[in-house]
C-alpha cells in the first residue's frame, strides 16, 4: 500500500527526515509514535501529497505522491490532529459540503449515529463542546468511504467513553479491510490498536515493529510480590530470570502466604525511552 | 469540477453569512453610484461657485480608473477575508487533501472571484461611466486591473493570520490605487518615481493611449502573483 525508500526532506537547509525506509501493508494499522517536533506530522504530508518537495521515493498505492491526480483523494480519508469545521454551519451541513467534493459517499445519518452525534446534527458547530467536533472531524475523514486513512491524534481531547468509541470505529474500519496510519504520542492507543509502529525522533525511524514484539524483545522485568510479616504487608521484587533464587519466594509459595504476584513488562513508553533517550508523553 | 463549484459556492455562502463582507461586496456598485449621479451635480455646483467651466471635468477618467479597479480590488479582499477565516478554522489544509486539492483550492477562491469580479467592473463602468470608453480599453484596463486585485488578495493572505490582521494588511494595500492620480497630476518626469506600481500604468494608457503603457502595466501586475502565489501555497500547507 505504501512504499517509502530513502525519503529526505527538510523546511530549510538544515536536513530534518534523514534517509527513512518503511512499508505498510494492505489492510494493517500503521502507527507513527514520536514525541511533538519528530517528523510525524511532516511524514504526514508527504504521504498525503501535501508536500511534494522530498528527494527518494514515496509511492502510494503504487505510486509516487510528489504531483498526485485528484483521483488519489478520492481513495484516502485524512482526519488531522485540529478539527477542520465551518464553525458557522451545521454539523450536517459541514458532512454535506465536504461530501459534496467527492464523486462518490456514504449516507449520512449512519455516519452521524455512530459517533452519537445524530440527535445534534442541526446545531452549529460553533455551540459544540471539543470531544463533539473532534468526532464530527473524525467521520469526516470516512464521509466517501477511503481505502487509506491517515488519522492524528484521533482520540486527542476525547473523554474516555468517546475514545473508546473512535478507536472501536478505527478497529471497524480495520475489519472492512482499510490501511490505517495512526500518528500519535499517546503509547496506549498504539500499544491497543497498531500492527506495527515506527518510532520517530529527529526525523529518523529509530525502531519499527508490532508493539508485542518490541515489548517481548525487552521481555518482562520483573515479578512483584506482597505478603504478610509481623501484622504489616510487605513488597518485594525479583528479577524474573532469577525467580529460583529468591529463597523468601520460595517460602511463600510453600507456605501459601503469598498476598499477590504480578510481573510487570515494559510498556511502549519505556522502550522508546530505552531506544531513544526521550519520553512519548 | 464538481469539486471546484462546491467550493466556489462555498466562498458565496461564507460571504452571505457576513455583513462586513457583503458592504464590501456592495461598496463598488454604491461607488458607482456616486460618481455617475452625484460627481456631474458637483461639477455643476463648483463651477458655478468659482465661475470656471470646469473643475472636476478634466478628471472624470480618473473616476472612471477608480471604478474599474474597486470592484476587483473590494470581491478578491472579500475572497482573501474568507480563505483567512478558513485558514483560522485549519480548513485550508484539510480542502488540500481532497478532490479540490492546493490548486483547486486557490481556483475556487481567488481566480473565480477574480474573474467575476472583472465581469463586475466591467458592467459597473458601461452603467456608470462618467467618460467615452471603448470596448477594447475597457477590456485592456479590466484584465490589468484583474490581475493587480488578484496579487493584493494573495499579499494579504500571505502576510496575515486572521481576519483582523488581513483588514491592516489591506488599508495597506490600498496604496494599489496610489498610481491611479499620478498621470494626471504630476508633472512629467515626476510621475516615474512611482514606476512600481500596475496602477500608474493603467491610468497612463487610459489617459494617453500608447499600447506600451499597458504591456508594462500588464507584465508589472503579472509578476507580482508567483512570488506571492508560492507563499500562499507553502501557507496552506
Amino acid at each position: 500500500m505504501i512504499q517509502v525508500e530513502n525519503l529526505h526532506f527538510s523546511y530549510t537547509k538544515v536536513p530534518f527526515i534523514q534517509n527513512m525506509n518503511f512499508a505498510v501493508h494492505s489492510g494493517e494499522i500503521f502507527g507513527f509514535l514520536g514525541p511533538s517536533g519528530a517528523g510525524k506530522s511532516t511524514v504526514q504530508k508527504i504521504l498525503t501529497g501535501l508536500i511534494g518537495t522530498y528527494q527518494g521515493n514515496v509511492l502510494v498505492q503504487n505510486r509516487e505522491v510528489k504531483h498526485p491526480h485528484k483521483d488519489f483523494y478520492e481513495t484516502i480519508g485524512v482526519d488531522f490532529e485540529f478539527p477542520s469545521l465551518y464553525e458557522k454551519l451545521t454539523a450536517r451541513e459541514n458532512l454535506r459540503f465536504f461530501a459534496s467534493l467527492y464523486k462518490k459517499t456514504l449516507p449520512l445519518e449512519p455516519l452521524l449515529e455512530s459517533v452519537g452525534l445524530a440527535s445534534e446534527a442541526d446545531k452549529k458547530v460553533a455551540e459544540y463542546s471539543k470531544g463533539m467536533k473532534s468526532r464530527l472531524n473524525f467521520i469526516k475523514s470516512l464521509v466517501h468511504e477511503p481505502q487509506l486513512l491517515f488519522l492524528d491524534e484521533p482520540t486527542s481531547g476525547l473523554d474516555p467513553s468517546n475514545a473508546r468509541l473512535v478507536k472501536d470505529l478505527i478497529l471497524e474500519q480495520k475489519a472492512k479491510g482499510r490501511t490505517i496510519i495512526l500518528t500519535t504520542h499517546n503509547m496506549f492507543d498504539a500499544t491497543e490498536l497498531c500492527d506495527r509502529v515506527a518510532f520517530i525522533v529527529d526525523g529518523s525511524i529509530r525502531a519499527l515493529d508490532s508493539p508485542r514484539n518490541l515489548i517481548m524483545k525487552r521481555g518482562a522485568h520483573q515479578i512483584s510480590y506482597t505478603y504478610q510479616s509481623e501484622g504489616l504487608e510487605h513488597q518485594r521484587n525479583v528479577g524474573l530470570s532469577t525467580t529460583a533464587d529468591d529463597m523468601m519466594l520460595q517460602m511463600l509459595i510453600k507456605e501459601n502466604h503469598l498476598l499477590s504476584i504480578h510481573s510487570s513488562e515494559p510498556n511502549l513508553n519505556d522502550i522508546f525511552s530505552e531506544l531513544t533517550g526521550r519520553r512519548l508523553q | 469540477m464538481k469539486a471546484l463549484v462546491q467550493s466556489f459556492f462555498m466562498v458565496f455562502r461564507q460571504v452571505r453569512k457576513d455583513s462586513m463582507l457583503i458592504m464590501v461586496c456592495f461598496a463598488s456598485v454604491l461607488a458607482g453610484l456616486f460618481f455617475r449621479f452625484a460627481i456631474p451635480r458637483l461639477e455643476t455646483l463648483l463651477c458655478t461657485y468659482f465661475m470656471k467651466s470646469s473643475i472636476l471635468e478634466p478628471h472624470y477618467r480618473l473616476f472612471d480608473l477608480v471604478l474599474n479597479l474597486l470592484a476587483p480590488y473590494m470581491l478578491c479582499f472579500a475572497a482573501s477575508m474568507v480563505m483567512l477565516d478558513e485558514y483560522d478554522q485549519n480548513m485550508t489544509r484539510y480542502l488540500s487533501v481532497t478532490p479540490l486539492k492546493k490548486s483547486g483550492y486557490i481556483v475556487s477562491h481567488l481566480v473565480i472571484p477574480a474573474v467575476l469580479s472583472t465581469v463586475v467592473s466591467m458592467i459597473l463602468v458601461v452603467a456608470f461611466h462618467l467618460t467615452v470608453w471603448s470596448f477594447l480599453d475597457l477590456v485592456a484596463v479590466s484584465i490589468v486591473s484583474l490581475l493587480s486585485a488578484f496579487s493584493v488578495a494573495l499579499f494579504i493572505f500571505t502576510f496575515s493570520h486572521n481576519k483582523l490582521e488581513g483588514m491592516a494588511m489591506a488599508k495597506l494595500s490600498g496604496c494599489i490605487l496610489l498610481g491611479l492620480p499620478v498621470p494626471f497630476f504630476v508633472q512629467a518626469e515626476l510621475q516615474y518615481l512611482f514606476f512600481a506600481f500596475p496602477s500608474f500604468w493603467i491610468a497612463k494608457f487610459s489617459k494617453e493611449g500608447h499600447v506600451v503603457f499597458f504591456l508594462v502595466a500588464f507584465i508589472l501586475s503579472l509578476a507580482y502573483i508567483p512570488p506571492f502565489l508560492h507563499k500562499v501555497e507553502r501557507k496552506i500547507v
